[in-house]
C-alpha cells in the first residue's frame, strides 16, 4: 500500500516536471508535429520551446477555420440540399475572369509556386487596390519591386484606388535649425521621423513649409518674395509666378483645396494688402475687398498658422483680439472680436474637424503652466475650454518659463514646448482627445537630436500634382 | 421568387466545385452580383457561381450573416471585419478579394484589401517578389537607383518575413 503510494507520487512529480517544460499539451496533434521535438537527453533550453508553441498556434488557427467551415457545410445539408451531380469531377482549376498579369516566377520551390499560383493570377486592378492600402513608406519601399509598380503613381486607375481609401491621420513637414535645407516627416501613425529629400527645393534660400492642403505643401523663402508648392512624398513640384506687389513685409499665408486637384492659396500682409493665387488660371488675382469694419493694420498672429476649414481661412488677430475669416471662392472677408482669456500666451488656432475652430495656448498661473483647448462657440462668439495637457506632463514645466510652437494644426497638433533646458515634442488629437509625446528627431545613423524649428501638418497623398 | 411570403426567402449558392449553400437573401444581396440576379428574377433555382470554390463560398458567407446581423454601426462593423479576416491566411485572404471582387462586395473587397496591405507592410521587397511571383526587371543599376531615391522608408524598417 505505502509503496503504491509512493510511487503514485513519483509519477505524478514526473508528470508536473514535464508539464512546466512543454505546457500543457494540446487535445489533439498530429504526430508530425513532434518529429522534430524529439526528447532530449539534456533540458532543452526556453528557445528550442517556442517553435513548439508556435506550431500549436498555427495548428489551431487552421481548425478553427475548417470547423466554421464544416458548421456551414452542416448547417447546408440539413436543409435537404441535394448534391448535384455527383458523378461529375470537380474542378481542378478555377475559372477566372480578368487576368492582367503575366509576370513569371524565378524561385523553384514547389511549395511556393503552390502558393504563388493564386497569387499569380491575381488581376493587375486587385493588385492596385490592395497597393493603395499600404502605409505611405511602405508604398515607396515596394516601388523597387518591378517597374510595373514603380509606374504606379502615372496610372490613372491607381489614383483611383486611392481616392477610395479613408483618409489617414495627417504627417508634419518640418524643417530642424541643424538642416535648413532638408525637411524631416514625422508619421503619427508609425510613430517614427523620416528624412526624405525633395530634389526640386531650392537649395540656395531657406524656404519654410507655411501651409497646406490636399498633399500639397505650400514653402515661401525666408524674404517673403517666392511660393513653392510641393507633394513632399512625390517628385511634383513647382514654383508659383511672382506675385505683383513688390513689398517683402512678412505675410500670412492660407491654403484650400478648391476643385479635385486645383488649390488657392492667399497672402495677406498687416497693411491689409493680399492675394490669391489660384492654380486653376496659374496666376494671383484679388478677389473682394477688406470692408470698412476691419481694422487696419490687422496686427495678424504670425505665431499662429492660418486654418482652412472648407473653402474659408482664418486668422487670429490682436487689436481687436479676434479671428479674421476670408471665403476663398467669393471672395469675402470677416471679422469677429473674441477675446482671449486671462493668463493665455502663445495661443494659436486650429482645425478641429467638423468644421470646428479650435484654440491652442499656454496658460500660466503663478508658477504652473499649463496647454489648455478651447473651442470657440459660434453663438455666443466665446472661447471654452474643452480640454488640458495632463497634469503629470505640466509638472515638468513648473517654475520654468516655456514657449509654445505649434508645428501643425489639422486635427492633430504638434506642439513644441521648449525651457532653457528642455524641449518637448507632443501631439493632441482634437477628436479623441489623445495626447502622445512624439520621439526625438535623429537623423539616421546620427545621434544628435533635431530641434525642429517650424512645420506643417499635411495629409499624405500620394497622387497630389503641384 | 422561390419562398412564400412571411417566411424569409432563401437563396442557394452553387460553388464552381459543386457545393450547395442555402443563405438569407437579406443576407446574400450585400453582393451587387446576387442583388442584381434577385432582382432580375434570376435567383429561383440554384445560383451559379462560376469563380468561388466551395471553401471560399463557405467564408464568405459567414461573413454575410455574420455582418447582416450587425444593425447600422460601423465601429462595430469594422470590429467584425477585423475579427473574421483574423485568423486567414495569406492565399485564402487571396480568395477571399477575388471571391469579393466578382461577388462585388464593396465592403469585404475594401475589408481584404486592407488586410493583405497590412501583411505586405512588414515583409521585404524579396519576399513580395517571391510571394506574389513578379519578376524584377530592374537592372542592377536602376533598382540600385529607386532604392536611393527612397532610401527614407526602408531605414529603420525591420521585416519579419519568416511567416
Amino acid at each position: 500500500m505505502m509503496e503504491g503510494v509512493a510511487m503514485l507520487r513519483q509519477l505524478i512529480g514526473q508528470l508536473q516536471e514535464v508539464l512546466e517544460l512543454y505546457g500543457s499539451p494540446p487535445p489533439t496533434v498530429p504526430s508530425n508535429y513532434f518529429i522534430q521535438f524529439q526528447p532530449q537527453p539534456q533540458q532543452p533550453s526556453s528557445e528550442q520551446l517556442l517553435p513548439l508553441r508556435w506550431c500549436y498556434f498555427n495548428l489551431e488557427g487552421s481548425s478553427l477555420q475548417d470547423s466554421c467551415y464544416n458548421i456551414i457545410m452542416t448547417a447546408g445539408k440539413s436543409e435537404n440540399l441535394k448534391m448535384l451531380e455527383p458523378g461529375k469531377p470537380p474542378p481542378t482549376k478555377k475559372a477566372r475572369k480578368g487576368r492582367g498579369k503575366t509576370t513569371l516566377t524565378t524561385t523553384s520551390n514547389s511549395d511556393d509556386n503552390m502558393e504563388q499560383q493564386i497569387w499569380q493570377e491575381f488581376p493587375q486592378d486587385l493588385f492596385e487596390a490592395v497597393i493603395a492600402r499600404l502605409p505611405i513608406a511602405a508604398f515607396f519601399r515596394f516601388r523597387s519591386v518591378c517597374r510595373t509598380w514603380n509606374s504606379l503613381l502615372n496610372s490613372q486607375s491607381f489614383s483611383n484606388q486611392c481616392s477610395r481609401v479613408k483618409q489617414s491621420q495627417p504627417w508634419f513637414y518640418t524643417i530642424t535649425h541643424e538642416n535648413v535645407n532638408t525637411g524631416a516627416m514625422y508619421d503619427p501613425s508609425s510613430n517614427k521621423w523620416h528624412h526624405p529629400t525633395v530634389p526640386a527645393l531650392p537649395t540656395k534660400q531657406i524656404v519654410l513649409p507655411v501651409a497646406s492642403a490636399g498633399g500639397l505643401i505650400c514653402f515661401l523663402d525666408i524674404g517673403h518674395r517666392s511660393f513653392y508648392v510641393c507633394n513632399p512624398l512625390t517628385r511634383s513640384f513647382k514654383e508659383l509666378p511672382p506675385r505683383s506687389v513688390k513689398v517683402w513685409s512678412r505675410v500670412a499665408v492660407g491654403m484650400t483645396k478648391s476643385a479635385t486637384s486645383a488649390y488657392k492659396i492667399l497672402w495677406v500682409g498687416c497693411d491689409g494688402e493680399y492675394e490669391v493665387y489660384d492654380s486653376e488660371k496659374n496666376m494671383w488675382g484679388r478677389p473682394g475687398n477688406i470692408p470698412g469694419n476691419i481694422k487696419i493694420p490687422l496686427s495678424i498672429n504670425f505665431r499662429s498658422q492660418v486654418v482652412s476649414v472648407g473653402k474659408t481661412v482664418y486668422l487670429m488677430r490682436s487689436d481687436p483680439e479676434g479671428i479674421l475669416s476670408y471665403d476663398m471662392e467669393n471672395g469675402v472677408w470677416g471679422q469677429d472680436v473674441i477675446p482671449v482669456p486671462p493668463h493665455v500666451t502663445d495661443q494659436v488656432l486650429a482645425e478641429g474637424g467638423g468644421g470646428r475652430v479650435v484654440m491652442v495656448g499656454l496658460v500660466t498661473k503663478n508658477a504652473a503652466t499649463c496647454v489648455c483647448i478651447w473651442e470657440l462657440q459660434r453663438m455666443t462668439m466665446l472661447w471654452k475650454e474643452v480640454d488640458r495637457m495632463p497634469n503629470v506632463w505640466c509638472l515638468e514645466f513648473y517654475g520654468k518659463h516655456v514657449r509654445m510652437n505649434c508645428l501643425g494644426n489639422k486635427g492633430l497638433l504638434m506642439l513644441s514646448l521648449r525651457s532653457r533646458q528642455m524641449n518637448r515634442l507632443v501631439t493632441y488629437d482634437l477628436e479623441s482627445g489623445e495626447w502622445l509625446k512624439v520621439p526625438g528627431c535623429v537623423l539616421p545613423r546620427g545621434r544628435k537630436r533635431q530641434w525642429i524649428a517650424c512645420g506643417t501638418a499635411f495629409h499624405p497623398c500620394l497622387t497630389a500634382l503641384a | 421568387m422561390a419562398a412564400e411570403t412571411g417566411t424569409p426567402t432563401t437563396l442557394t449558392l452553387k460553388s464552381n466545385d459543386d457545393e450547395l449553400f442555402s443563405v438569407a437573401e437579406s443576407a446574400a444581396i450585400l453582393s451587387v452580383t446576387i442583388r442584381n440576379m434577385v432582382e432580375d428574377g434570376c435567383a429561383g433555382g440554384v445560383i451559379p457561381l462560376d469563380n468561388v470554390d466551395g471553401k471560399t463560398l463557405a467564408s464568405v458567407i459567414t461573413y454575410m450573416n455574420g455582418i447582416s446581423a450587425i444593425p447600422a454601426d460601423e465601429e462595430k462593423k469594422k470590429s467584425y471585419r477585423d475579427k473574421f479576416l483574423s485568423d486567414k491566411d495569406f492565399e485564402t485572404l487571396a480568395d477571399m478579394v477575388l471571391a469579393a471582387n466578382y461577388l462585388n462586395m464593396s465592403c469585404l473587397m475594401d475589408a481584404v484589401s486592407a488586410k493583405i496591405a497590412q501583411v505586405m507592410e512588414k515583409k521585404s521587397v524579396g519576399w513580395v517578389r517571391r510571394k506574389f511571383g513578379i519578376e524584377n526587371d530592374y537592372t542592377p543599376e536602376e533598382e540600385a537607383a529607386v532604392k536611393e531615391e527612397h532610401k527614407w522608408t526602408f531605414e529603420g524598417v525591420e521585416t519579419d518575413d519568416d511567416n
